[in-house]
């Protein structure tokens, strides 16, 4: 922390340097941000949700000292996350130029495409350094080969668990989802007043539920699509793979069926459950006085999600690449802000401050100042990002998506998992065809 | 009857509002619903493809099972909401200043907004958690393990509490007007020849109140078959597509499939059933 | 056995009659309480939700350390001063705009003979039931046009849209049941039509336009759709801020609690100052 600090008031005493000196002819702007404020007075609209993040909120902080070095100001529309994509699509149709930069789910991206402007399309003017990313997030945010957007906020799939209970009952953290199943069941018949794990089942929108489930399917050799994106989740190893999660909820509260991300999320902090897959950026939550109990604080292990024999660990990643409006009036000054809020030190600064647990950059995760603010987590994330797989990202996913949250559903209600998954397949082969991809 | 100009004066400014903001954009849809346009595809509509859009919905699944969760859905909800608002209506009609009370409460539900209502009943059934779920488990010991929302029936039911909470005193108010208008003389006659609460008020008072009933059916029915918000905050149309609605059918292929070509179609079915539904019920109020 | 016939048991009947009234007494108030529950019980909960931690605002209890952490958020983080402002602005336009218009054209449609009133009638109703999901792009063209995106006149009059046809509906049936006697002979003492309007019609109809304007203001107040998308930093509503505490995939309850009475306590306010009205002009409107 105390390091962090120090660094902070190195970049400030930089800043100090470069307003107070500029006629230096070497004084150079970080992040290849130009010169001599070419864009100074440019207004930027920031299509954006969500101001309460943490890791927004440290960006809002952030665009004074921008508009200091570029003369560039920003401006946060700060829209509903529910109404984010509608926002995108109905301003760049009806009102092209109306905004300027924005950050989406990746999942959206195809369906976007056409909105945005590939941040490839400034490669004369600008190389920023993907090495540094996972590859699996940097694989969301290019589209047929060109990278549309830079990741600006990443997650990866985790199992956490509590240790004091597993310890209290002898069990070891598991390896395997058989080792898992087992733990599961041995916790929820002890005892102790809870269940073995937490899930969410309830259909959501935007394909929520199915991100767990892709979990376990990849874990099992199998997956939602082939690599012609035919569908492939009725597959012998997909169906053995579903049976099992969906058998997990045998060991899970009742209320499972209808949880959402969040109310997993919740259930686990308030120890109703002693395990649950979930994203990186849950820490937050489990280590937080005000929506975890203390003793969820004090005991919550993680572990790439799954460790284990019966397939390859496969978590799953995801991310909100930071992209420029195609229609903009200000795709230079946008170029600045996009260079700016994707540099490696307001990436290292959120996670080193204790801010924030989520980091774009490996070099982020692996750092000092991330394991002083968050011990092993950060490196823990780090690893699991190494081995990560992306979530399928394909035009047809709206309607995809819709279908395979259903299938899940109607599993959870108690429907046959092999008739299911057979029955949403032949929906989305439908769904693939009219839309004419094979 | 008066025949003079005035009446256009009177009606211009609306008139002129309504064209430029209600019926313009309508005709706009219109003629997208004869196109096709994905708008995630293209900038612009990609051409005229004739009558494909509707009969596609007539052929589409999800189209047809939206259909029939609408109907029950707006069944469902027009007849709690005037349960419960004729045993409103009937118990606050005695006056007493508990009673006074009361009334001046019965606006309130009306007045909190869907998407609140949505998210807090979601909250409030889950179960083992939510106070509702916990009440009731108290009450009914049997349905202990009935997970509301994962239930076909109960998710829909529940959905249409969160209507009904707030039409069922609205309805009340209106109920409990036309219920001051009847003449009290009936009732006292009726029990001077021996006849009791509840046969008066099946007999007598049910049968007054009908055409008032008609209209507070009326307008549930056009509110409730157009209900979209209550399905996104409170099960996004599950378990399955057991509480898929037509206007959330049409929100997810406009907004979430960008089908702007088959949402306008869509879109003018159900102003057809609509219009078709509130011909019926102006014919039956008239007669 | 009736009580007007005298019979050597009366003080018996009495008692009777007594236990009876004391029985139904007791009926009234059982089902006024359960009214009041019915009613009550989901708005008492959303309240105690607001001053809740996240810890505690999913447990069924309502002992609790209450904080007021929800509200500060709203106000420091998501601007919700503004947003209630900006929602007022607008309601009150919208009202003051609605009111005179649907007056005019609900009196125009209660006493004159036009032609095609009943598929006019018909028109301005069904219009209210078109998915607005579709006629987002059509507005959006039509503002862009006019420069109306993101202003507070825009969604005046997107609003506007909304409450007139649907205040043309509750007043024209209030209108029709006022006498027209009354309208008559000032027709003969040669009162021109307008002042008849103004001087004899609009007074008799407070009660009506008094409803109609809550309900002009509710639904203003409670728009969502347009409000999110029609809008950006200048014309932000409250309601929309509602939902703008949904984060990463979350709902916040608590927070969502807190803006929810935010948004509410305008409303109530308004109900509940205005309630004998409101009833009035509500049963009277409804039969025609």
């Amino acid at each position: 922390m105390n390091q962090l600090i120090k660094m902070d008031q190195l970049r400030k005493l930089c800043l100090v340097f470069i307003l107070v000196v500029p006629s230096f002819a070497f004084a150079q702007l970080p992040y290849g941000l130009l010169e001599d404020k070419p864009y100074d007075g440019t207004e930027l609209t920031f299509l954006i949700c969500c101001p309460a993040a943490k890791q927004f909120v440290a960006w809002a902080d952030s665009v004074d000292e921008f508009t200091d070095l570029t003369g560039i100001e920003v401006f946060f529309t700060n829209d509903p996350l529910g109404g984010l994509r509608e926002k995108i699509v109905t301003e760049s149709i009806g009102s092209p130029g109306s905004w300027d930069v924005t950050i989406y789910f990746e999942t959206w991206g195809p369906s976007l495409a056409n909105f945005l402007e590939p941040i490839d399309n400034f490669s004369d003017q600008w190389s920023p350094d993907l090495s540094d990313y996972p590859n699996a997030t940097i694989g969301m945010a290019t589209l047929d080969d060109t990278l549309y957007g830079i990741p600006a906020r990443s997650h990866v799939m985790m199992l956490y668990y509590r240790q004091d209970v597993l310890d209290e009952l002898g069990l070891s953290v598991p390896t395997t989802w058989g080792e898992l199943t087992a733990a599961a069941q041995t916790i929820t018949e002890a005892d102790n007043d809870m269940y073995g794990i937490t899930m969410n089942w309830a259909k959501q929108g935007g394909g929520i539920s199915l991100i767990p489930w892709t979990n376990v399917l990849r874990s099992f050799g199998a997956d939602q699509y082939d690599a012609d994106f035919r569908p492939v989740m009725n597959s012998p190893e997909a169906v053995a793979a579903t049976e099992m999660y969906a058998n997990l909820l045998n060991y899970a509260p009742p209320a499972a069926v209808t949880y959402n991300e969040g109310d997993a999320r919740t259930s686990y902090a308030s120890g109703e459950a002693a395990m649950v897959l979930a994203w990186s950026w849950a820490y937050e939550v489990f280590q937080n006085p005000e929506a975890a109990e203390q003793v969820v604080i004090d005991n919550t292990g993680f572990t790439p999600i799954i460790p284990g024999a019966e397939g390859p660990s496969a978590p799953v990643a995801m991310t909100w690449p930071m992209a420029i409006s195609a229609s903009s009036n200000n795709k230079e000054a946008a170029l600045e802000w996009v260079k700016w809020m994707t540099n490696p030190d307001l990436d290292l600064e959120a996670v080193g401050s204790g801010q924030t647990v989520v980091a774009n950059r490996l070099s982020s995760l692996y750092s000092d100042a991330a394991a002083g603010s968050w011990d092993s987590f950060s490196e823990a994330m780090g690893d699991a990002y190494s081995s990560a797989t992306p979530l399928p990202v394909y035009l047809e996913f709206p309607e995809g998506s819709d279908i395979l949250e259903t299938a899940l559903s109607n599993i959870a209600g108690g429907a046959d998992v092999a008739e299911t998954l057979n029955s949403a397949a032949t929906d989305i082969d439908d769904v693939m065809q009219r839309s004419g991809r094979y | 009857m008066r025949t003079s100009n005035f009446k256009y004066v009177l009606l211009l400014p609306t008139l002129l509002i309504l064209v430029v903001t209600t019926v313009l954009p309508i005709l706009q849809v219109v003629n997208l619903s004869f196109q096709r346009w994905q708008i995630t595809r293209s900038l612009t509509p990609q051409g005229y493809v004739g009558f494909d859009n509707y009969v596609r919905a007539f052929q589409d699944g999800d189209f047809l099972n939206s259909l029939r969760v609408t109907f029950t859905y707006t069944t469902m909800t027009a007849f709690f909401s005037i349960v419960v608002g004729v045993f409103i209506a009937v118990n606050v009609q005695r006056g007493s200043i508990f009673a006074d009370i009361v009334k001046a409460l019965l606006i309130f539900p009306f007045a909190i907004s869907l998407t609140l209502r949505g998210y807090s009943y979601r909250f409030m059934l889950l179960e083992g958690q939510g106070i509702i779920d916990t009440m009731l488990d108290f009450l009914f010991p049997f349905m202990q393990n009935v997970v509301w929302l994962a239930n076909p029936f109960w998710a829909l039911f529940w959905m249409s509490a969160a209507l009904f909470w707030a039409w069922g005193p609205l309805g009340g108010l209106m109920i409990l007007g036309a219920l001051n208008n009847i003449d009290s003389g009936i009732f006292e006659a009726a029990k001077v020849d021996g006849a009791s609460d509840w046969r008066v008020f099946v007999n007598i008072t049910l049968p007054l109140l009908r055409p008032m009933i008609l209209v507070v059916a009326l307008l549930i029915t056009l509110f409730s078959s157009r209900m979209f918000d209550l399905v996104l905050t409170m099960t996004a149309g599950g378990p399955g597509r057991a509480t898929e609605t037509l206007n959330y059918f049409i929100y997810r292929v406009g907004f979430q499939i960008f089908d702007m070509g088959y949402a306008s179609a869509l879109a003018m079915i159900l102003t057809m059933i609509l219009i078709v539904l509130s011909y019926v019920y102006s014919r039956v109020l008239l007669d | 056995m009736t009580s007007n016939t005298y019979s050597p048991n009366q003080d018996v009947v009495n008692k009777k009659q007594r236990q009876k009234k004391r029985r139904a007494q007791i009926r009234h108030h059982t089902a006024l309480t359960v009214i009041v529950l019915f009613v009550m019980f989901p708005i008492f909960w959303i309240t105690t939700s607001a001053f809740k931690l996240p810890i505690d605002v999913r447990k069924p209890t309502i002992f609790f350390q209450p904080t007021l952490q929800n509200f500060q958020i709203l106000f420091n983080e998501f601007q919700f001063a503004d947003l209630l402002l900006n929602s007022l602005l607008i309601c009150v336009f919208v009202v003051l705009i609605t009111l005179p218009l649907a007056a005019m054209g609900s009196y125009g449609l209660s006493r004159y003979q036009l032609p095609f009133k009943k598929a006019l009638l018909v028109g301005i109703l069904a219009s209210q039931f078109f998915p607005p999901v579709v006629l987002v792009l059509p507005y959006f063209t039509l503002f862009r046009r006019f420069d109306l995106l993101d202003t507070i006149l825009g969604l005046v009059i997107i609003n506007l849209t909304r409450t007139i046809p649907f205040s043309i509906w509750l007043l024209k049936g209030f209108m029709d049941t006022l006498p027209m006697e009354i309208e008559e002979s000032a027709m003969v003492d040669g009162c021109t039509e307008f002042k008849i309007l103004q001087h004899i019609v609009l007074p008799l109809s407070i009660p009506g336009l008094i409803t109609t304007g809550i309900f002009a203001f509710i639904l203003a107040w409670n728009e969502f759709l347009y409000a999110l998308l029609l809008t950006g930093r200048n014309s932000r509503t409250a309601i929309v801020g509602l939902v703008n505490v949904v984060g990463e995939r979350d709902v916040p309850w608590e927070q969502m609690s807190a803006a929810g009475i935010l948004v509410m306590i305008p409303m109530l306010i308004m109900a509940f100052a205005i309630r004998k009205y409101f009833v009035e002009g509500m049963t009277m409107g409804a039969v025609k």
